[in-house]
């Protein structure tokens, strides 16, 4: 009888004392290590921080003792699964059919899987303000598609090969407007994309999603129709 | 001269053992490190596998990814040193065994993994059981004391 309890014993020495000094080691731990890098590179692109990097941002990424709950995490492998079979984004060989559900978004913007690109003006969005909604999905970048329109119909920005001396004529023109294109030329291309806007009978968001595919070569763009609307409406019953 | 032979064999086979148990210990010291030092990566490298979400059990992740590592440490350290061998050996065994079990389904499943957190830098799922395997076997050769089937002859 005694071997046996000594068995245990041993059994239970080796857990006991590997928990001991994983819970020593999550005391000398220096979470400042851990915060998402790729947040910075936006930042600088622009001056008007159009990445959003709340408190709540940094929270997520923090290392705690025990990982909270995520309810989405359980359709992951489905929803994966669909990305992987039904090509959910867009290919420039096919028509957009790549529509994004709430739960897809959703399952997205938790796990930081996809940027999300509002295509409204910010008064547009300023006046979607509701309480302490800020108006647009977290972590979302802006750009608006008036801005792309007014270069494309005013300019010849889309179809010639412009000099140098144009380029500057084109940037003192329309200095905002060419913010915005400069900002799309330089994001990654490789990396998917859902584009949102108002509400499910607005077409910005798709219009700006051919735009980003037909002239600015994206790979993965989705499209998430029903937009802030739908997105504000499951958020603020809870 | 039989004893005499009958000696030398069994030097041979616990120098062959000893030698085993030597290098189990440092591939499970020298994997552990690498984990020890960044345990935010190998909780992702954990949730990536998908196991724990199967039965949502995400909440220990990262408890599992603090503790597992200086278990391994352990018991490689004490499969070198030599104390507690019986105890660390079944440990070990079943530790390898739940490798395998979740490389498996990883692989069953299709799941695309960046880095499958064995601490060596396989390249592939299938190299990883491959390894864990052989490990397993140099695992229970220890635990006999030798090959089983090659006893009489020994």
């Amino acid at each position: 009888m005694e071997t046996h309890k000594l068995k245990y014993f041993r059994y239970l020495f080796f857990i006991s004392i590997s928990v001991c000094l994983g819970l020593i080691r999550y005391l000398f731990y220096d979470t400042s290590n851990n915060v998402w890098n790729e947040g910075e590179e936006f930042t600088d692109l622009n001056g008007n921080g159009l990445w959003d990097q709340g408190e709540e941002f940094i929270d997520e990424n923090n290392f705690k003792l025990f990982s909270k709950f995520r309810d989405i995490t359980t359709f992951s492998t489905s929803i994966i699964d669909k990305v992987n079979k039904k090509k959910l984004f867009y290919n420039s060989e096919t028509s957009i059919s790549n529509y994004v559900e709430y739960k897809e978004a959703k399952f997205f913007n938790d796990n930081d899987l996809a940027v999300f690109v509002d295509s409204r003006d910010a008064q547009e969005i300023n006046l979607s303000k509701q309480g302490s909604f800020s108006g647009r999905i977290p972590n979302s970048i802006v750009i608006p598609l008036s801005d792309i329109e007014t270069i494309d119909n005013q300019t010849e920005y889309f179809y010639t090969d412009l000099s140098e001396n144009n380029y500057d004529l084109l940037t003192m023109d329309f200095e905002n407007e060419m913010q915005t294109i400069s900002i799309l030329e330089t994001l990654p291309k490789d990396i998917p994309y859902i584009i949102y806007c108002g509400y499910e009978l607005c077409d910005k968001s798709s219009s700006l999603a051919e735009y980003m595919v037909n002239y600015f070569n994206f790979e993965k763009i989705g499209v998430y129709k029903q937009g802030w609307e739908e997105w504000y409406r499951n958020h603020s019953d809870k | 001269m039989i004893k005499k032979y009958l000696k030398a064999s069994e030097f041979s086979k616990n120098t062959f053992i000893s030698y085993l148990r030597f290098v189990v210990g440092w591939v499970f010291i020298y994997a552990s490190l690498d984990k020890i030092a960044n345990p935010s990566l190998f909780s992702d490298m954990i949730d990536s596998y998908q196991f724990s979400s199967v039965f949502n059990l995400q909440v220990f992740n990262n408890m599992l990814a603090l503790s597992l590592p200086w278990l391994e440490l352990i018991l490689g350290v004490s499969l070198i040193l030599g104390f507690f061998l019986d105890e660390a050996l079944n440990f070990i065994i079943y530790i390898l065994l739940f490798f395998i079990l979740v490389l498996t389904q990883a692989y069953i499943r299709d799941i695309e993994l960046k880095d499958c957190g064995c601490g060596l830098g396989e390249s592939s799922i299938l190299n990883t059981i491959f390894r864990d395997l052989i490990l397993l076997f140099a695992c229970i050769i220890i635990k006999f004391r030798g090959l089983v089937i090659f006893r009489k002859y020994m």
